[in-house]
């Protein structure tokens, strides 16, 4: 039965947004009528002016923020009893990694989400070793957090949620705040990752080498979604939403 | 912020004792610095020699340790400045039961500064918790070790962003609201802060309690080190 349900699961759309809409508790609107389908294995950009609901709609897709409209992913809503076995799936990598670090030996945080889904403690040190080394951080573990680099912090929180051995990663600017060779490292540790990707960034370029498919969003809506060259090389598109033609695709 | 880095890496024996072991020795001590009739000069000779062969066993630089240990200064002027008033009970004056509380003090701030320079913060609070001090106090004193530098951070950021600015300057008068709005937009700041902690503690499947793995068994040379403590501040509570 299971079995059956999780075979359909695969053939669904991992995540289905249907007119969703979001509003800050202050009022001002968000999300108005977003409706976004991602499927296996896709790697998608997230992209869009600063303000236009990119964050807001990421923390819809694992349950931490709810609005109204329909939001199913791996076909469960994220909401109530489906969130638990949910948030096993999905891996979150905030922004800022001092948010994502909260423990005070960069071992333990990355043991925080295997140890909370209750795995045995030979599991979780397996786990953590194993993410530390895949972002390039092993033999980090006893390492205090406020010791590291941006870049190291930024990795360490990527394996942060790596331990947790998700299907779907939600990554919000995952290059921000990092010099050439530490966006090097993101970029190559996430191209290698074959999960499924939805990555929210104003690096255009980093869009070109990592997503074949983006989607812009502006003013809390869905303004175009196609192929991200198309739709990167697109001026008239680009300037109107207050983003420009990538410096490699202006020839 | 180097006031709250105490930790000296050195290996020494000390550094490698299991945390619940250094916890529970340090305290013994405090408790045997702390006790007892007031004027015990034996006593406090006796608890002066463990500390030192505690440092001893850190390997540790014991000028950085007495720098450490100075932060109880201030609290001795209370007692240093009643001293005239102060009437001694038996033998001794005054002055000798100030010195008496000085040096008891000074003594257990050398022992917990010895510990925290012989244990990292983070096995301090896990031996802690597995001596069963309540959880929510270690959770507490986790995120404000782990927060305080971000916070320190970001408060010499905006000090630093107000005086590029020339905002530093001025009489009290001028200056105060702006280090007022400093602050609040600090606590605003470390509130948002808080939230955005709180949901990446949730997207990692937190459901209101931290899991922990099983204590490890204590070495043999924790308990070891823990019978030749026991018995030395034992002869040292006699004497």
């Amino acid at each position: 039965m299971k079995g059956r349900e999780e075979e359909r699961a695969g053939r669904q759309d991992q995540v289905r947004v249907e007119g969703l809409t979001y509003a800050y508790p202050d009022g001002t609107p968000a999300l108005r009528g977003v409706d976004l389908t991602i499927a296996r294995g896709e790697s998608v950009a997230l992209i869009g002016p600063n303000g236009a609901g990119k964050s807001t709609l990421l923390l819809h897709l694992n349950g931490i923020l709810q609005g109204r409209g329909d939001v199913a992913v791996f076909g469960v809503s994220p909401s109530g009893r489906g969130m638990k076995t949910l948030r096993r799936k999905v891996g979150f990598v905030f922004q800022n990694p001092d948010d994502q670090l909260f423990l005070l030996r960069v071992g333990d945080d990355v043991a925080f989400g295997p140890q909370n889904i209750g795995l045995p403690a030979e599991e979780v040190a397996a786990r953590v070793t194993r993410a530390l080394v895949a972002v390039g951080m092993g033999g980090m573990a006893e390492r205090a957090p406020h010791h590291l680099s941006t870049g190291q912090k930024k990795r360490v929180a990527l394996a942060t949620v790596l331990a947790m051995d998700p299907e779907l990663l939600l990554l919000d600017e995952p290059s921000s705040g990092l010099d050439p060779r530490g966006r090097r490292a993101v970029i190559r540790i996430l191209a290698a990752l074959p999960l499924t990707k939805l990555i929210a960034t104003h690096d255009l370029e980093l869009v070109l080498e990592l997503c074949p498919r983006s989607v812009l969003l502006d003013a809390g809506r869905v303004v175009a979604d196609g192929p991200s060259r198309a739709l990167l090389s697109d001026g008239a598109l680009m300037e109107a939403h207050g983003l420009e033609v990538p410096g490699s695709m202006r020839g | 912020m180097s006031i709250l880095e105490n930790y000296q890496d050195t290996g020494g024996f000390l550094h490698r004792r299991d945390a619940r072991v250094k916890l529970a020795v340090c305290f013994a001590l405090v408790v045997c610095a702390s006790t007892g009739s007031w004027y015990d000069p034996p006593r406090l000779g006796a608890c002066a020699l463990l500390v030192a062969a505690l440092l001893a066993l850190g390997r540790l630089s014991p000028l950085v340790v007495l720098r450490r240990s100075l932060v109880v200064l201030p609290f001795l002027l209370v007692p240093a400045l009643s001293a005239p008033f102060l009437q001694a009970e038996g033998q001794g004056s005054a002055w000798q039961l100030v010195a008496a509380v000085a040096a008891r003090s000074w003594l257990a701030a050398m022992t917990v500064a010895v510990l925290m320079a012989a244990t990292p913060y983070a096995d301090l609070l896990d031996g802690a918790s597995r001596l069963g001090m309540p959880r929510i106090l270690i959770t507490l004193a986790s995120f404000l070790y782990r927060y305080l530098f971000v916070l320190v951070e970001e408060a010499d950021r905006t000090r630093l962003a107000r005086d590029l600015r020339g905002g530093g300057r001025g009489t009290l008068r001028s200056a105060a609201p702006v280090a007022g709005a400093m602050v609040a937009a600090l606590f605003l700041r470390t509130y948002e802060r808080a939230e955005r902690i709180h949901q990446c503690m949730l997207a990692r499947g937190f459901e209101g309690e931290a899991r922990r793995p099983a204590p490890q068994a204590l070495a043999p040379g924790d308990w070891a080190f823990l019978a030749a403590a026991a018995a030395l501040i034992a002869a040292a509570f006699v004497v």
